[in-house]
């Protein structure tokens, strides 16, 4: 008996110790310091060079048998498409800090940080520049928190990994990284894609910033878009700059109109006078990233939340754009973690995320059905076009046939290399 | 992870069945302990509960555990367990060690809002005890000990920084928790 009460007494004593513990938690992360080039020299570079794999894709535009393919902060990958079964990337147009793209003829505009770049690609293997437009985004000159001066150019990051030893977990469990600076990823270009191609323009995904309609370039930036006409491909001319809200995201167009995804809601803009957009209507949601397509009766949003869209919903709204002075939400459909989208006739096509590619029955927008779904891709966004479905996902760019919307088959895939 | 743990839990249950219907040898027979107490860190203190089932032979035990433990993170530890009573008697001190592996209870709802996603990695688990053990009946028992106890896990997080241009690349950041405590727990034998 006399053992059993010494054991309380004995656990006390150890309790005592235990100030004498520490733990010991580790936090590993990144650090990425720029590294700079003169901006002659990138724009000496700036040309066609033997194909790299893909390892970012970003934002894509179809041209004829050409695909386009974003490389984040890098450049175009140049795709021979002739045969979908098996794209081939046949070049590499290194341009730092492009993540947007648009073609019309035989001119590629990209952006360059801040400038606008014009590079001829009659022949897409053998591309050259042939202008520079320089500030056309200003707000691109701070890059993860550097900046670049008129001389030089960020061409590439050192990552430096940090070990150290911190108090505890992040408050929450999880902040932002203190100190890791990444390259930030792209998205997608547009141009209606609803049916009908542009063959002079070709045809973008719903995540652009630019857009091409007939003789004018429209790009937006985080509050305005800039009309450039370019009736001159080779001499492109900044005629507006119109300054449309706040945290405008995407571009997408539809005859004279032009629907802006913003973080707060989505504006219509009649380009009946291209050189001047004007706003006609607007619809309001909570904070949250929206790219948009659209139609003559409907405009489609999708509502991702979380991270830097901020919000906490994700999902699908149909917004009746009859007036479009007046649009209204007709109604809203869940989602997981949308991204772009794309609509062929009554067949609308959502990447969601990490739920893989949705297709849906939109003959009746108060009751989408769901025809299939692809699985196990990250999708990012889409350009559907005559029954080919290009799809760009974190493992890279793949093809589908929807001839039958019921069961998208696979054409192609080319696979990201990291 | 859950559902190993409630495969474990199945485990050890049948394990005391036939335990119960083949207790026919004194000398050696199975034997399982259920527990629970505190254990206290730096951190915190928090509650722990554990299932052991095994083979007693003569004053030596060695079986399979496993249990949740909430300090910090919620965990499962699954470690294989020894124990060496210094006495046959149903009264006597003991000498408890376990060593394994510590899984974590995913928990989503626990991610800051510029998270993406978090994902654990197991780490490892032992802890080395000293207590004491009183008999009621042939081979039931109480069972009290206190000692030192030891988890690690591996913690990625995946998060969004914000850009001028999104989507904004992802950065990845990883926490190893080395987490140091000391632990009390009762336990009764059967």
């Amino acid at each position: 008996m006399r053992k059993i009460i010494i054991l309380p007494f004995f656990a006390i004593v150890v309790f005592t110790l235990q100030s004498c513990l520490k733990d010991k938690i580790t936090k590993s992360y990144s650090v990425f310091e720029p590294i700079y080039k003169s901006k002659a020299d990138v724009q000496a570079e700036i040309k066609s060079s033997a194909a790299v794999s893909i390892s970012n894709p970003g934002k894509i535009y179809m041209y004829g048998n050409y695909i386009f393919l974003n490389e984040v902060n890098k450049g175009v990958h140049v795709i021979d498409n002739s045969n979908p079964a098996n794209p081939l990337v046949k070049a590499f147009i290194n341009i730092p800090g492009n993540v947007d793209i648009a073609v019309k003829g035989s001119v590629l505009y990209a952006d360059l940080y801040t400038d606008l770049v014009v590079v001829d690609i009659s022949d897409p293997l053998n591309a050259t520049l042939k202008k520079v437009v320089p500030n056309i985004f200003p707000e691109r000159l701070y890059v993860a928190g550097f900046v670049s001066d008129s001389t030089k150019v960020i061409v590439g990051w050192t990552e430096k990994k940090i070990k150290e030893k911190v108090d505890q977990a992040p408050a929450g469990r999880g902040w932002i990284a203190r100190d890791a600076f990444m390259l930030s990823s792209g998205t997608q270009s547009s141009v209606g894609n609803s049916g009908g191609a542009k063959t002079m323009t070709g045809i973008a995904g719903s995540m652009s910033r630019f857009s091409i309609i007939n003789n004018y370039m429209y790009a937006v930036n985080i509050s305005s878009i800039k009309v450039l006409d370019i009736t001159m491909l080779n001499e492109p001319k900044l005629q507006n700059t119109a300054y449309v809200g706040w945290n405008i995201e995407t571009i997408y167009p539809f005859k004279n109109k032009l629907f802006l995804g913003s973080s707060n809601g989505m504006f219509i803009f009649d380009i009946s006078n291209p050189v001047s957009p004007a706003r006609e209507g607007s619809v309001s949601h909570f904070r949250a990233c929206d790219p948009v397509v659209a139609d003559d009766n409907y405009a489609f949003v999708t509502l991702r939340a979380g991270t830097f869209c901020q919000g906490t919903n994700n999902q699908l709204d149909v917004i009746n754009v009859q007036n479009v002075r007046s649009p209204q939400l007709v109604k809203t459909y869940g989602l997981t973690n949308p991204h772009g989208l794309a609509k062929d006739g009554d067949l609308l096509f959502v990447c969601d995320g990490s739920d893989g590619l949705k297709v849906y029955n939109a003959s009746n927008v108060f009751s989408l059905q769901l025809l299939d779904r692809v699985k196990n891709i990250d999708t990012y966004d889409v350009i559907a076009w005559n029954n080919r479905l290009l799809v760009v996902a974190k493992g890279g760019l793949f093809q589908y046939d929807y001839s039958n919307p019921n069961s998208l088959s696979l054409i192609s895939k080319l696979t990201v290399n990291n | 992870m859950r559902k190993v743990f409630l495969l474990l839990l199945s485990f050890a249950a049948i394990i005391n069945e036939i335990a119960a219907q083949e207790v026919k040898k004194e000398k050696m027979f199975f034997s399982s302990q259920v527990s629970s107490g505190i254990v206290e860190g730096e951190q915190n203190t928090s509650f722990h509960v554990e299932l052991l089932s095994g083979v007693r032979y003569k004053t030596w035990f060695a079986g399979i555990g496993t249990g949740l433990d909430y300090y910090y993170y919620r965990t499962i530890p699954v470690y294989l367990s020894g124990i060496k009573y210094l006495s046959p008697k149903n009264q006597s001190f003991f000498i408890q060690g376990d060593a394994g592996l510590n899984f974590a209870w995913e928990d989503e709802t626990a991610m800051g809002w510029s998270e993406v996603s978090n994902e654990f990695k197991p780490g490892l688990y032992w802890n080395g005890t000293v207590g004491y053990t009183t008999g009621l009946k042939k081979k039931n028992a109480f069972s009290f000990g206190v000692g030192y106890s030891y988890k690690s896990i591996k913690e990625i997080k995946e998060m969004t920084v914000w850009c001028l241009n999104p989507p904004c690349e992802n950065t990845f950041e990883t926490y190893k928790y080395n987490l140091n405590r000391l632990m009390m727990r009762i336990g009764w034998m059967f």
